[in-house]
């Protein structure tokens, strides 16, 4: 993270923007595609992060924070759609098992691991749009309590209390699929 | 299912899976269109957003046009001037790249609706790209007098989270259009009409679009010669070129059908701002360029001009191409070039698309005093600015929330005229309790939207004090309610306004 770049992105610097900008772009979309688990939906949500941090870059004074001011302003995005989602989608996608299995299967596991993440991603898909950011910080991006704390503007103990929380969800939500 | 008893998730199984649902995606370049419309609706920052606009859309590597591009939005673009010689033979004046046309931007279908709404009859004809899904809802068809269009018990709309808008599908429009009916969110291209119907809004839905190579809007004439699939007879796509006329010229004799192209002048849109009029009076095609019916220029060019004797002015804009088959007139050359016709343009839409602003900011019980007609006064998705505090609770965990929902009561969060602190502990107990005057707004609106959300040292959230944008939403009365041990089913109960904060001025 160069500070300076960020400072230049601040007084407008589009071409500083861009640089900072870029390298991000792709594990944005990654981090917000495994909270949506909608393609377009991480798009949108990538687009919209990535034009409110242009807006709001200015008034961010902690440059050193900007890791975990962005990564905010990305999960409070995919808050909003998945909230919108939910809203406005009023149909439900069922996933046929064997069909999905298959299709994992064919590109590695076994047919118990394949049933075991789908049942698992199912689960997921049930949590609110929290548990899924808590959860994916953590264990898609390995990011520790005090980042996860950072990012959500909480104190750490208090992210630890929410990242069990969120795991608690996701067990009690997994033994629905059993 | 099993019968076995539940095993809890390890690391390990979290992690692969979310890798995997992760990896499902196919990276892309940033969606430039997408990124801007919402850009766009914060209007304060709008000249920091027109500045950002053509960096996001060329990468890095071409950041350094931006002075140029700043220039080509305030400027209007480069003509020659009818006072100008013709050159002494086709001239390329300028590549088209170097001075990016400002561009029409994606709108969503909340977007659409609120620039038509405030433009009143201002957007009527204008073409639009949309973004969302297509999608039918089967309704019953009322009894229609004779004569009226038939019912086939099928409303069509475009709709996206934002909201929806009724299409009006012409089968020879959209014929040839791939994607018609497609479930999934692309880019439509609809006709604004002064259509109302009792659901409001209705457009002329013209079909989907096939977007550029590099997921934008817009072609360049040479992506398009360069890539058949995209020519396929029908197609529907936006190009950003140059739209060029040649003096008239005498016509053989043909049949009217045959006329269309090449008679009484050739037209042509290219990549290059290209003057076919040469000194000597005669003119000469472009080396590369789509073929249009000979009336295109009069017909699309936004400011027909006449240049020197017998020419015009080369137009740029973006405009809107239906791929004909390939078929020429007798004596005219153009076998070299693909066919197409012209469907409009697609102007910038930006002094129309931000969104107008909702209110003044109002108390919270100046709202809660409107709505007390019922739940549904304020449930027409119309945006509310109102200014107060906004609070929550520390998780709750004795309360078992009902699935799914964001108004659960294992967290509560409220915006309320004062400071308002909803929790309060002992060294034996804690308990919760709801403001007298409030709005219950979405379970981690205060983490999402508060300014500096941070807890006291007893662990109670601290009020803060902001301007607030909110909607209101019907949910049921129950979902506040703890739920009994097992309950997956969405409760049922009687309708409740809730409200939604969107987004914190």
């Amino acid at each position: 993270m160069d500070p300076a770049l960020i400072r230049r992105a601040q007084t407008g610097d589009v071409e500083a923007f861009t640089a900072l900008v870029a390298g991000r772009v792709e594990p944005m979309q990654r981090t917000a595609m495994a909270i949506l688990g909608h393609e377009a939906d991480a798009h949108d949500a990538v687009s919209q992060t990535l034009a409110t941090v242009w807006r709001e870059l200015p008034r961010l004074r902690d440059v050193a924070a900007f890791d975990a001011w962005s990564t905010r302003i990305l999960v409070h995005a995919c808050r909003r759609l998945l909230r919108g989602r939910g809203r406005a989608r009023v149909r439900e996608l069922t996933i046929d098992i064997a069909e999905a299995g298959q299709a994992v299967a064919s590109a590695g596991g076994s047919t118990d691991e394949v049933v075991e993440r789908l049942a698992l991603e199912r689960a997921f898909e049930r949590l609110d749009p929290d548990a899924r950011a808590i959860l994916v910080l953590h264990h898609l991006q390995g990011r520790g309590l005090t980042e996860i704390a950072a990012i959500f503007g909480i104190r750490v103990g208090t992210a630890k209390s929410r990242l069990y929380a969120a795991r608690r969800a996701l067990e009690r939500s997994l033994e629905r699929e059993q | 299912m099993s019968d076995a008893p539940a095993r809890p998730p390890s690391d390990d199984a979290i992690r692969a899976m979310l890798t995997e649902r992760a990896g499902r995606l196919t990276p892309q370049p940033l969606d430039v269109t997408g990124a801007f419309a919402e850009a766009l609706r914060g209007s304060r920052q709008e000249r920091r957003v027109w500045r950002l606009w053509p960096a996001l859309t060329a990468g890095a590597s071409l950041a350094a046009l931006v002075a140029v591009a700043l220039v080509a939005v305030i400027l209007p673009s480069r003509v020659p001037t009818a006072s100008s010689p013709p050159s002494a033979g086709p001239s390329v004046v300028s590549p088209a790249s170097a001075a990016p046309l400002a561009t029409p931007v994606v709108l969503s279908p909340g977007q659409l609706l609120e620039a038509v709404s405030a433009s009143a009859d201002g957007l009527v004809g204008r073409l639009v790209p949309l973004r969302g899904a297509l999608a039918s809802v089967i309704h019953s068809c009322p009894p229609r007098p004779v004569g009226a269009s038939p019912c086939n018990g099928l409303t069509p709309y475009i709709s996206d989270v934002t909201g929806g808008i009724r299409v009006r599908v012409t089968d020879a429009v959209i014929h040839g259009s791939e994607s018609a009916g497609s479930p999934e969110s692309q880019i439509w291209i609809v006709r604004v009409t002064n259509g109302r119907e009792a659901d409001g809004l209705v457009v002329e839905l013209i079909g989907g679009l096939k977007q550029g190579p590099d997921g934008g809007l817009t072609f360049t004439v040479a992506q398009l010669l360069a890539n058949h699939d995209e020519s396929r007879v029908g197609s529907l796509v936006a190009v950003d070129g140059w739209l060029v006329r040649t003096p008239l010229h005498s016509c053989p004799s043909i049949s009217s059908s045959g006329a269309r192209y090449g008679c009484p002048s050739d037209v042509y849109l290219t990549d290059t701002e290209f003057q076919p009029l040469r000194a000597d009076g005669s003119s000469l095609g472009p080396t590369a360029g789509i073929y249009l019916p000979a009336d295109a220029y009069e017909q699309w060019a936004p400011e027909p001009a006449p240049f020197s004797t017998g020419g015009v002015v080369p137009q740029r804009a973006v405009y809107l191409l239906r791929a004909m088959p390939t078929t020429c007139s007798v004596g005219t050359a153009c076998q070299s070039f693909r066919q197409a016709e012209v469907l409009g343009r697609l102007d910038p839409l930006s002094d129309l698309v931000a969104s107008p602003e909702p209110s003044d900011a109002q108390t919270v019980a100046e709202i809660i005093a409107a709505s007390a007609n019922g739940p549904f006064a304020f449930a027409d998705g119309r945006q509310l600015i109102v200014h107060g505090w906004l609070v929550r609770t520390p998780q709750l965990p004795l309360c078992r929330p009902a699935p799914e929902s964001p108004y659960g009561c294992d967290q509560l969060d409220y915006v309320t005229d004062l400071p308002f602190q909803p929790w309060s502990s002992t060294a034996t107990s804690v308990s919760a309790r709801g403001p007298d005057v409030g709005l219950r707004v979405q379970n981690g609106a205060y983490d999402a939207f508060a300014p500096d959300p941070r807890q006291d040292s007893d662990g109670a959230y601290i009020p803060r004090e902001g301007t607030y944008v909110v909607r209101g939403v019907i949910r049921s009365g129950c979902e506040t309610l703890p739920q009994p041990e097992g309950s997956v089913a969405p409760c049922a109960g009687p309708a409740v306004l809730f409200w939604e904060i969107v987004e914190r001025r």
